[in-house]
């Protein structure tokens, strides 16, 4: 049968069904079931219509599964819902997009799944239209609207009791195996954190326990007598046995409630208990003669209204947690000629409410009684026993008692809540929070008849037909009150009202409509409304013997299912609980899985960055976030020559990130490597949060390097730095920690300036301007690498543009690196070749340079002979090395701009024999651009050096004394330890030259390379005043919060602010630049020597730090006007 | 308005209060666990994911591959009427990572160091383990030293029984011979260790430390010692996350 037909065949002619769709229904365990949403209007006009949620039964008409009635308050969402169960392939199909559409109306909602948005489209376009019609129309739930839904209603109720009892129970059965599946800590809208995971795991073990309680509990049947009793204000004066003494058994229980025990209206103030004791002996005279000895143990009494309880004795230890509460509404609201008294109490491991209550008179106030009902309910609650802080630790120790809000559909839902009594912090319960609710008494409900006709078919015996007019009757099925309650048949005549004496009805002036009154009633639990057993009335009768009152007692013996729980069973269950809570709960940690454990970087090389990228994915089933956390007493997460990105992240299940691990070994980080201190291998810590933690070991290779060195090792091996042994490296601090000159220096300038003068002495032989070659000593007096660059520079730069202004080229510095620390020669000809001349390609083929030789030979002679400076941009040949030396020098005879005398023997350059291995060579760029590189070079060569030129300890007092004069500043200078005063006159021979050669040009006058190698050279203690020396604290703080290096970065630093900010400052910008690009070691090396101008770097950041401190800028000019001293031509050369 | 007050004073009778009887309710909160912060060392490849596997999951996987971090995982244990709730740091056992293990067993309040008994090396190993934690573990621990591999007693046995017991009870360890791959002792290790740690200690000591799961209190608190670090990471919202 197709859809249609299936739907059609359900409704009325009177109804049709304007559209449908099918679509997945979501169970509130997130299980999926196959319905159709139907809309159905009403034809009759006013276009009154309906959702219906329906069911397909094989082979079979459509079932109503769920109506929602189209009311003001009808709403419906559609959100894009991602599917969650990634694992369950039968269920959900990957990549797939759900849309969630949610409808409600009043306290009716369902949660529906659709994959085809546009199959929903009609279904959506509908429903808003009729939505507006009932805004337009005003159609709100009982307003006398929409009663055509009522047989639907029907139909839909029988339908689902049509089903046999066995189909029933295996449903439940069913129902709750499906509730306990889902892991309660993979929340399916919404992640779970950190704050309301024991509140989840309470809720759920509380669930769980509910659902497995016949595991654990015995049920027994227990009989109970339940009587009620409007006095009349009458003592006891006839024996009560009659209506006692009518169960046929002794039952476990006796609940009594009187009403109008006390008609004197000085009662309502003033209640005394001398009319219960008085009652209490008539009761108990009454049960005497009963097989079982029965014993009271609690009561209440509201002025006229009394309950009590009696127990048999045996069963006396049974009985706990007793409490009783009363409640006024009468007089004013608030008296208590009407209302209720209750007691609340554990029988067992059963909590049983017995409600007594008075509800106002008169025929006509039917609206009364509901609302003096309803406020009972309401605000009847009862205090915890003691030991339950609150109302969730109560329902957690009690998951099987039901609850308010188990009842809130049937009978809550009828009372007016203004905020829910309990709940969450609360320490109270209602009446509702039992397994048994009665309420009794004298409900005073009366039959809608007049006194004559219900008299008549009372003599007639026709109870039925009165009842069709029993108000109360009425108003439950009208939902209005006791919605949810039950009541045995009435098979007696109305209570209410006789001649006091007699057993015939009222023949007063007044003739009272005989009505039933006098009610028992019993709350239906919502949580075992399948169970015929759970509670039922044997029988209920009144009792016509009683003729002192005008009403006729009622009593009802029931047979209510008590529970016991067996603590050894509940143990089990209890553990077993905790056991599947502990899968769960580790089946929903964060799981994230890397690819690798192990980063081999291989080759680090000084500023060269390395970046490997390892894949995290969340393999877990819920939201996992990593960071990585340092190591046991460390501060940071990786090691200073490390950058990580991101370091922080948050995954979704499936999801994956890519975290790129870099290695880059700078200014700051090179020496602690250079010297052995460090090496390039560290474990990281990727920890998930509330998960576990992976190691991931990185290693790498560093490269030793002339950068990031001293000056005085580099003079001391007579090879290249590469070659240094691993213990020649570590001697090196050793060595210097211990040198005398130095550490004089540093603690008293005067003494210390005596020993520099010896040491000056000491190597007076090596002092004049020579090329580096080994002394005696087997030394160097000044470093090679030094003189290699200068000696370029010298040679091929001093007409080139923006020397010292304009910035490198990346790859052309790292091969100049490259060829310092091996102690390869530059190949001159790629340097200086132009790019436009050859393909890049060439310039590493052996046999184009062959093929050239004679050619680039003549070309290179011609061009020097015929102009005093290669002319830039003409084409620069490529040579053999060998004849590129010859060429060189002879080009350097040429130059007129050479300064003979300082350089002497330049040619001869083989005392550092170059390491094995050929260097990749880089792309030609042009002279220009290698010039420029090299005078990069130069400046982050001086700038890397652990100890600056002029040592920082004697720095300022260099500047402070000598700055004014000439005279003074090389008096300064001569205290310098030979090495650095070596490299101090190499470089200010240098610097001469270089202003010789630009002479009349105005680019490089005298201060603007002092300005240049100032910094380079010297740099500004930070100890000039206050805020300088917070700085430098700060700094030496983060110098060994970076990590290992601390001894030797903080040594430098400590007395090098100006220096450290510059470090720091690309570092920084490193990490920036990592950050952003994600991407490649070139890409990086590019960013940030391109930023960097080898003077504008340091200029620039001194520039933007002096404004921090005025001491600090003035400091900078005397160094500039120090250092014009050396350089003004004016002045004589450094001997 | 005197009337609810005295129609109140006057009107209940209530013959009995509460009892304090022992009900479920009180037997349910003394269900509530107790964390105990347990970590596995020893050298690599002896079993010390197997062993808790075994234990967390009744499973045994051949031919694990190596754990290389720290794995997580919770398990409830039962001693007669209290519930220990193992907070588990399975460590890696490669040497390399050895500087790494103080993140795990600080502020444990168990150590299970596991050898393997067919490789005498294992059980030096686990000696110096033992060392460093009576040198630098919360000076309370528990340790338990486990021999596993008992499954191949018959044919590879390279440790004495009596040797590595008497090196146990000389240093006042708990000692058993286990095997993740049959299970045998495997709960029995966890039991005896619920049963030796000072649980009222704790019990009183999470009463105190609640929520501020720092300092010594972040032992029964803090889950991982990681979050009581003194950047605040992470800290758990609750002592108790049961």
């Amino acid at each position: 049968m197709p859809e249609s037909e299936a739907i059609n065949a359900l409704l009325r002619p009177t109804e049709v069904c304007k559209v449908f769709v099918e679509l997945r229904y979501v169970k509130r365990n997130g299980e999926r079931k196959r319905r159709i949403l139907a809309v159905i209007m009403n034809v009759q006009g006013g276009e009154e219509a309906c959702v219906f949620i329906l069911k397909r039964r094989v082979g079979d008409a459509a079932g109503i599964f769920e109506i929602l009635p189209i009311y003001t308050d009808f709403r419906l969402s559609v959100s894009q819902s991602k599917p969650v169960n990634l694992n369950d392939v039968n269920r959900q199909q990957q990549g797939r997009t759900d849309f969630t559409l949610r409808l409600s109306s009043g306290s009716r909602e369902v949660k529906l799944e659709i994959s085809a948005l546009q199959s929903l489209q009609p279904v959506l376009v509908e429903l808003k239209r009729l939505m507006a019609v009932a805004q337009q129309r005003g159609y709100v739930l009982d307003g006398g609207t929409h009663n055509w839904v009522q047989f639907y209603e029907n139909s839909r109720k029988s339908a689902s009791s049509a089903l046999t009892q066995a189909e029933k129970y295996n449903e439940a059965e069913e129902e709750r195996a499906q509730s306990s599946l889902p892991n309660p800590f993979i929340n399916l809208d919404s992640s779970v954190s950190g704050g309301n995971v024991k509140a989840i795991k309470e809720a759920w073990a509380a669930k769980e326990l509910r659902a497995r309680e016949a595991k654990f509990v015995d049920f027994e049947s227990k009989r109970m007598f339940v009587g009620s009793w409007n006095v009349n204000g009458q003592p006891p004066s006839q024996s009560i046995a009659p209506w006692l003494q009518t169960a046929e058994e002794d039952p476990s229980l006796f609940v009594l409630g009187f009403q109008e025990l006390d008609l004197n209206t000085q009662a309502y103030l003033y209640s005394d208990t001398t009319k219960e004791e008085e009652w209490s002996k008539a009761i108990e005279q009454a049960l005497k003669s009963r097989g079982k000895k029965y014993v009271k143990v609690a009561s209440k009494q509201l002025v006229g209204m009394l309950i009590v309880l009696y127990i048999d004795e045996k069963e006396r230890d049974k009985v706990k947690e007793i409490s009783a509460e009363y409640l006024g509404t009468g007089l004013l609201g608030m008296m208590g000629n009407k209302g209720a008294t209750a007691i609340r109490f554990r029988y067992y491991d059963s909590y049983f409410c017995f409600v007594n209550s008075h509800l106002a008179a008169d025929a006509s106030m039917v609206e009364r009684r509901n609302q003096d009902y309803q406020e009972i309910c309401r605000r009847i609650v009862f205090n915890l026993p003691s030991q339950y802080p609150d109302f969730t630790a109560y329902t957690h120790s009690n998951p099987w008692v039901a609850s308010y809000y188990d009842s809130r559909h049937s009978a809550a839902s009828s009372i007016a809540v203004a905020g829910s009594p309990t709940g969450p912090g609360k320490n109270v319960t209602t009446v509702f929070d039992v397994d048994h609710l009665f309420y009794l008494g004298d409900l005073n409900y009366r039959i809608s008849l007049p006194g004559s006709d219900v008299k008549a078919l009372v003599s007639k015996g026709d109870i039925e037909q009165l009842l069709q007019f029993d108000q109360l009757l009425m108003e439950q099925s009208a939902k209005r009150a006791f919605n949810g309650f039950k009541e045995g048949p009435i098979t007696f005549p109305p209570t209410f009202k006789y001649d006091i004496g007699t057993s015939r009805f009222d023949t007063s002036e007044k003739q009272r409509t005989p009505s039933f009154c006098d009610r028992i009633l019993w709350f239906q639990n919502p949580l075992h409304t399948e169970d015929p057993d759970w509670a039922k009335v044997l029988w209920y009768r009144s009792c016509m013997d009683l003729t002192m009152s005008d009403h006729k007692p009622v009593m009802a013996l029931f047979e209510t299912k008590v529970r016991k729980v067996d603590k050894e069973r509940f143990t089990t269950v209890h553990e077993d609980i905790h056991r599947e809570l502990d899968k769960f709960e580790n089946e929903s940690l964060p799981d994230l899985v890397v690819n690798l454990n192990m980063l081999e970087f291989g080759d680090i090389r000084f500023n060269v960055p390395v970046t490997k990228t390892l894949v995290v994915e969340n393999k877990g089933q819920v939201l996992a976030q990593y960071r990585f956390i340092p190591k046991p007493d460390e501060k940071h997460p990786c090691k200073p020559w490390c950058y990580i990105n991101p370091p922080v992240s948050m995954l979704l299940p499936g999801d994956q990130v890519k975290v790129n691990v870099t290695v880059l070994v700078d200014n700051e980080t090179a020496p602690s490597l250079n010297f052995g201190v460090d090496t390039l291998e560290d474990i990281l810590i990727l920890h998930t949060e509330n998960g576990k933690d992976h190691f991931l070991s990185i290693s790498g290779t560093w490269l030793n390097s002339c950068f990031g060195n001293k000056l005085d090792a580099l003079c001391q091996f007579v090879k290249p730095v590469r070659e240094w042994t691993m213990e020649e490296r570590k001697s090196i601090l050793d060595l210097s920690e211990s040198s005398p000159e130095r550490d004089a220096l540093t603690e008293d300038g005067a003494e210390s300036a005596e020993g520099s003068e010896r040491t000056i002495h000491d190597h007076e032989d090596g002092l004049s301007p020579t090329p580096p070659k080994p002394g005696a000593d087997n030394r160097f007096s000044l470093p090679f690498q030094l003189w290699r660059v200068i000696d370029f520079l010298f040679r091929f730069g001093m007409d080139i543009d923006n020397l010292f202004t304009s910035s490198g080229d990346p790859a052309t510095e790292e091969y100049i690196r490259e060829c310092l620390d091996t102690g390869a020669e530059f190949d001159v000809s790629v340097l200086l070749m132009d790019p436009d001349s050859e393909p890049p390609e060439s310039a590493d083929d052996a046999d184009d340079d062959e093929a050239d030789d004679e050619d680039g030979d003549t070309s290179r002679r011609s061009s020097t002979t015929d102009s005093p400076t290669p002319p830039s941009g003409s084409r620069t040949p490529i040579e053999k090395r060998d004849s590129v030396k010859v060429d060189i020098d002879k080009l350097l005879k040429d130059n007129p701009h050479v300064h003979s005398q300082t350089l002497v023997g330049l040619g001869s350059s083989t005392h550092i024999l170059p390491s094995s291995g050929t260097i990749p060579r880089p792309r030609p760029r042009g002279r220009a651009v290698a010039v420029c590189s090299m005078a990069e070079t130069l400046i982050k060569f001086l700038d890397s050096l652990l100890e600056p030129v002029v040592p920082d300890g004697m720095s300022t007092r260099c500047i402070q004394e000598g700055y004014l004069t000439y005279v003074a500043a090389r008096q300064t200078v001569q205290r310098l330890p030979s090495t650095n005063y070596n490299v101090f006159k190499y470089v200010v021979k240098f610097l001469r030259a270089v202003v010789e050669n630009y002479k009349g040009r105005g680019e490089l006058n005298v201060e603007r390379l002092a300005e240049i190698f100032g910094p380079a050279l010297l740099r500004i203690p930070k100890s000039l005043d206050g805020s300088a020396t917070n700085s430098s604290e700060s700094l030496a703080q983060f110098n060994t919060n970076r990590g290992p290096a601390v001894s030797l970065a903080n040594k430098r630093s400590s007395s090098g602010i100006k220096y450290a900010t510059v470090s720091t400052g690309k570092s920084g910008q490193l990490a920036g630049k990592v950050m952003m690009s994600g991407g490649t070691g070139g890409a990086i090396g590019m960013t940030l020597s391109g930023t960097t101008t080898p003077a504008g770097s340091t200029a620039n950041l001194a520039t933007a730090r002096s404004g921090s401190g005025n001491a600090e800028e003035v400091m900078i000019r005397k160094r500039r006007m120090f250092l014009m001293h050396f350089v003004d031509l004016a002045n004589p050369e450094l001997d | 308005m005197a009337a609810r007050p005295s129609a109140r004073d006057a009107a209940a009778s209530l013959n009995n209060s509460a009892t304090s009887a022992g009900g479920d309710a009180q037997n349910a909160a003394n269900l509530k666990p107790i964390q105990v912060k347990l970590v596995l060392l020893g050298e690599a490849a002896v079993g010390k994911s197997s062993l808790v596997l075994r234990f967390v999951n009744n499973e045994f996987q051949e031919n694990k591959e190596p754990t290389i971090g720290a794995a997580f995982l919770t398990q409830k244990c039962k001693l007669d009427d209290k519930i220990i709730k193992y907070e588990i740091w399975d460590t890696a056992g490669q040497e390399r990572f050895h500087s790494l293990a103080p993140m795990y067993y600080r502020n444990a309040q168990a150590a299970v160091v596991v050898y393997d008994i067919t490789k005498p090396a294992s059980l030096d190993k686990a000696k110096s383990w033992v060392k460093e934690l009576q040198r630098q573990a919360n000076p309370n621990i528990v340790i338990a030293l486990v021999g596993n591999k008992l499954d191949l007693e018959a044919t590879a046995r390279g440790v004495p029984r009596e040797e590595a017991q008497a090196y146990a009870t000389e240093a006042g360890l708990l000692f058993s011979e286990a095997s993740a791959k049959t299970g045998d002792n495997v709960m029995d290790v966890f039991t005896e260790i619920a049963k030796k740690i000072p649980l009222d200690q704790l019990l009183a000591s999470r009463g105190r430390a609640g929520g501020a799961a720092s300092g010594s209190g972040a032992a029964a608190g803090g889950r991982v010692d990681l979050n009581a670090g003194p950047g605040g990471r992470n800290a758990q919202p609750g002592g108790c996350a049961c």
